[in-house]
């Protein structure tokens, strides 16, 4: 595939060398002339150029016509769009991504016709508020449909209500099921007759909503 | 008319000025008040300080049905992205966009947009005076 990249950022840079490592035809637009120079020196005269890739005549000298794939992965979020644009309106680019730095921009880039969006933001706040959860004692193992549905770890604690009951005694609240009793080196698919016993962890599927209640309800 | 206009430089705030003189209701967004200080004193010109990517502040400009949006801020790519940002939110029909870079402009005219390209007018002034000049 022929792959056009714009932006030599790290990302940018990394996504190179991935993709040139995977045997791509890939072309990088740097803007800054001293930070193209250096990807030169790396790459190669045949893979960077230099030039301000929101601009039509790049593009054009880029092959943008050829290419299958555009990714725009500068830091401006606008640089990003117009790119993009440009690269279906002119050169009928088949497939464009954009990198999307203000997560609130996400929705528009798709409204607007860019094909795929990735927002680093979006996904490194989500590894933060899982750290946070792990500080709590609650690892989230998986976050499932954009973050509204999680699959988590929990202890349960001696005093919890919980305890030696069977799980159909067990009022849970509503958008959350337990799904694995983890016992020692066992792992128990629950039916309504298992019963919770000391030392035990549950993974339970959970809306974020119900978690605090599910964790009032196992561990106080 | 209620006009908004994104950007209060040279030509935003002048445009204000002139428009206000006209009878319209004017709105002028942007990020640094001190470049307002060209702006007259008018009633009819409402100020506002602040990134119009915020919804605070978009909706502050737009919570009135504004019959115009003028996107005259420096940049060829903000205004770009800010004109089919505020289109989609609050549906308005008449933008009219500054785009320097000529090919651009070209673009989003095929994109349907209303644009000023004061490169391209000014080349064109230039080639009627040299036109004039030579007869």
């Amino acid at each position: 595939m022929y792959i056009i990249i714009v932006g030599g950022g790290k990302i940018g840079y990394n996504l190179t060398k991935f993709l040139l490592a995977a045997k791509h035809e890939v072309l990088l637009i740097e803007k800054d002339e001293v930070r193209a120079s250096a990807l030169v020196a790396q790459f190669g005269e045949a893979v960077v150029i230099a030039g301000d890739g929101s601009r039509v005549l790049t593009l054009r000298e880029g092959g943008t016509n050829r290419a299958n794939v555009l990714v725009a992965v500068t830091g401006a979020d606008e640089e990003n769009l117009v790119i993009c644009q440009v690269a279906k309106t002119v050169f009928n680019c088949p497939r464009t991504i954009a990198r999307v730095n203000d997560p609130r921009d996400e929705s528009l880039f798709s409204a607007l016709g860019v094909d795929a969006t990735v927002s680093s933001t979006r996904v490194i706040n989500a590894l933060i508020e899982e750290q946070v959860n792990a500080d709590n004692m609650i690892i989230p193992l998986l976050t499932l449909r954009a973050g509204n549905i999680d699959i988590i770890e929990m202890g349960l604690s001696k005093s919890s209500g919980v305890m030696g009951k069977q799980i159909r005694e067990i009022s849970l609240p509503e958008g959350s099921r337990i799904i694995a009793i983890l016992r020692g080196d066992d792992v128990v698919i629950p039916t309504g007759e298992s019963k919770l016993i000391l030392n035990d962890k549950v993974l339970v599927l959970v809306k974020k909503e119900v978690e605090p209640q599910m964790r009032e309800l196992l561990q106080k | 008319m209620r006009i908004v206009i994104l950007g209060s430089g040279r030509v935003g705030s002048r445009l204000a000025n002139a428009l206000v003189n006209k009878g319209h209701t004017l709105v002028i967004i942007d990020e640094n008040v001190r470049k307002m200080r060209a702006i007259a004193d008018h009633a009819d010109i409402e100020r506002i300080e602040g990134n119009i990517f915020q919804d605070e502040i978009s909706d502050r400009a737009f919570s009135e049905k504004a019959d115009m949006f003028i996107v005259v801020t420096g940049q060829d790519n903000v205004n770009v992205m800010v004109a089919q940002a505020i289109q989609k939110k609050y549906k308005i029909k008449n933008i009219l966009i500054r785009i320097f870079d000529p090919d651009l402009a070209d673009v989003y005219r095929m994109l349907g947009f209303e644009i000023i390209c004061p490169t391209n007018y000014t080349i064109s002034e230039i080639t009627k005076i040299l036109d004039s000049d030579v007869r």
